[in-house]
């Protein structure tokens, strides 16, 4: 990690820290994450790449960087084939999960400093990510839907799960998020997408505060 | 003293049997094994799969990322291993990291995805067809505790400290720390061959796989959304 990089870090966490300590800055921000979140469903039309692309795009009108422009540029195509449960299969992570859980899994190891070559030099690190992802994402979806599979959301839901390569049954389950509002009235019905971003952004700003370190997860885990 | 163990399978098979492998099953090969040794040295399925494949590419001149993005996209998938979390619940992190590797070699951008949102069929079929349905095919899933089912009799909670040293022990044990039989290995070495095909495919082809795939998926709704 360079050295730009680590400022740019040392900054997102300054700022993370005035939008924890204004209610309503943070209640703006999180407003903002549902209607950039809202607005990505239709245009990107995919559960992993809408989310990834909206967290940091929301973050970034607060002056938080967790990635640049660039950057986004260069990792969307890895994630569009994540969607609808990995490559549309439904049985996989939901994908608003995985963009989301991205997101934080990033943001918990490099405003720690960890990177490749630190996580080689100590292994212990990777559960930094591992308990931000869980303590986090994990556990909220678990909350809300039940599980993590894109079947679990949409079975929470919908009370249905449509095989999204079935073309009669996509159509389907097209015209019942429609119905629902949840595409074209996002504020009134959030969707998945638009949530996972807005739990990602306030959970993010969280992290940022208190970062989980690895003396953390060196004591809770029990590692050597 | 013991001579290190060395992960140079493609050139040992030169060497002795005098075959020369083509660059694809090299790339194939190596992938499976830094998968396997990744495993030994940074641990985590999804970021190992993930970094074996992209490297393994490399190493036959198919650059698929730069270095910085590299990283960036290692510490990113770090927490999606294990079942997202180490929970076990979610998606492999084999799976996950191995189907970055497609989804970068597919490389549908945010402009392509923007302009047409059902352009993003291709990326959700290549993940499809060269991840997912190979997990399906060897393990009958692609969630981490049903892969570990398949690979012990048994899934073990890895939050839990106890449990998740048996998971090592039981790793151990059957002996799948190697190029052929541990399941990061398997998927780096499937990402590897799914990247070096797409990428070979001329722009006539992707655009007629594309418009198949649209053509199949004509019912989808989002078309008529997006910007």
């Amino acid at each position: 990690m360079d050295r730009e990089e680590k400022e740019r870090w040392k900054r997102n966490m300054r700022v993370a820290e005035e939008i924890a300590g204004d209610k309503k800055r943070k209640e703006k921000l999180i407003q903002k994450a549902y209607e950039i979140g809202g607005r990505y469903v239709t245009t990107y039309w995919g559960c992993a790449q809408s989310t990834f692309l909206a967290t940091p795009d929301t973050l970034r009108t607060e002056n938080i960087e967790i990635l640049t422009k660039e950057d986004e540029e260069k990792m969307f195509p890895a994630m569009v084939g994540l969607a609808g449960g990995t490559g549309n299969m439904g049985i996989g992570s939901c994908g608003a999960l995985v963009g989301t859980s991205f997101c934080i899994s990033l943001t918990a190891n490099r405003c720690q400093g960890v990177d490749q070559k630190v996580q080689e030099g100590d292994i212990n690190h990777r559960w930094i990510s591992y308990d931000a992802v869980y303590h986090y994402t994990a556990k909220r979806f678990l909350d809300e839907y039940g599980g993590l599979s894109c079947r679990a959301v949409t079975w929470a839901r919908f009370g249905k799960h449509w095989d999204s390569w079935n073309p009669t049954a996509k159509a389907e389950f097209g015209r019942e998020e429609q119905e629902r509002g949840c595409i074209l009235d996002t504020a009134g019905y959030p969707c998945t997408i638009a949530r996972a971003v807005a739990w990602g952004v306030g959970d993010i700003i969280d992290l940022l505060v208190n970062p989980i370190t690895l003396e953390q997860v060196v004591r809770e885990h029990a590692l050597r | 003293m013991t001579e290190k163990k060395k992960l140079e399978t493609p050139k040992k098979l030169s060497a002795d049997w005098g075959i020369e492998l083509p660059p694809k099953k090299r790339a194939i090969i190596k992938a499976r094994e830094l998968g396997t040794a990744y495993q030994g040295t940074i641990i985590g399925c999804s970021h190992c799969s993930f970094l074996a494949a992209v490297n393994a590419l490399e190493s036959e001149g198919i650059i698929l990322v730069s270095e910085d993005t590299k990283d960036k996209l290692f510490t990113g998938l770090m927490g999606l291993t294990g079942g997202v979390g180490n929970s076990g619940i979610g998606t492999c992190g084999a799976v996950n990291g191995a189907s970055f590797v497609v989804g970068l070699a597919t490389n549908v951008t945010i402009e392509e995805n923007a302009r047409d949102n059902s352009n993003r069929w291709l990326a959700f079929y290549d993940v499809k067809h060269y991840i997912g349905d190979k997990f399906l095919e060897k393990w009958g899933a692609i969630t981490c505790r049903e892969i570990q089912i398949k690979n012990f009799g048994m899934a073990y909670d890895s939050r839990r400290p106890e449990l998740s040293k048996q998971l090592f022990q039981a790793a151990k044990k059957k002996g799948c720390r190697n190029p052929y039989d541990c399941t990061i290995g398997i998927a780096a070495g499937w990402a590897a061959e799914a990247a070096w095909e797409i990428v070979h495919r001329t722009p006539e082809q992707r655009e007629q796989l594309k418009e198949e795939l649209k053509r199949k998926q004509a019912t989808d709704q989002s078309t008529k959304y997006g910007q």
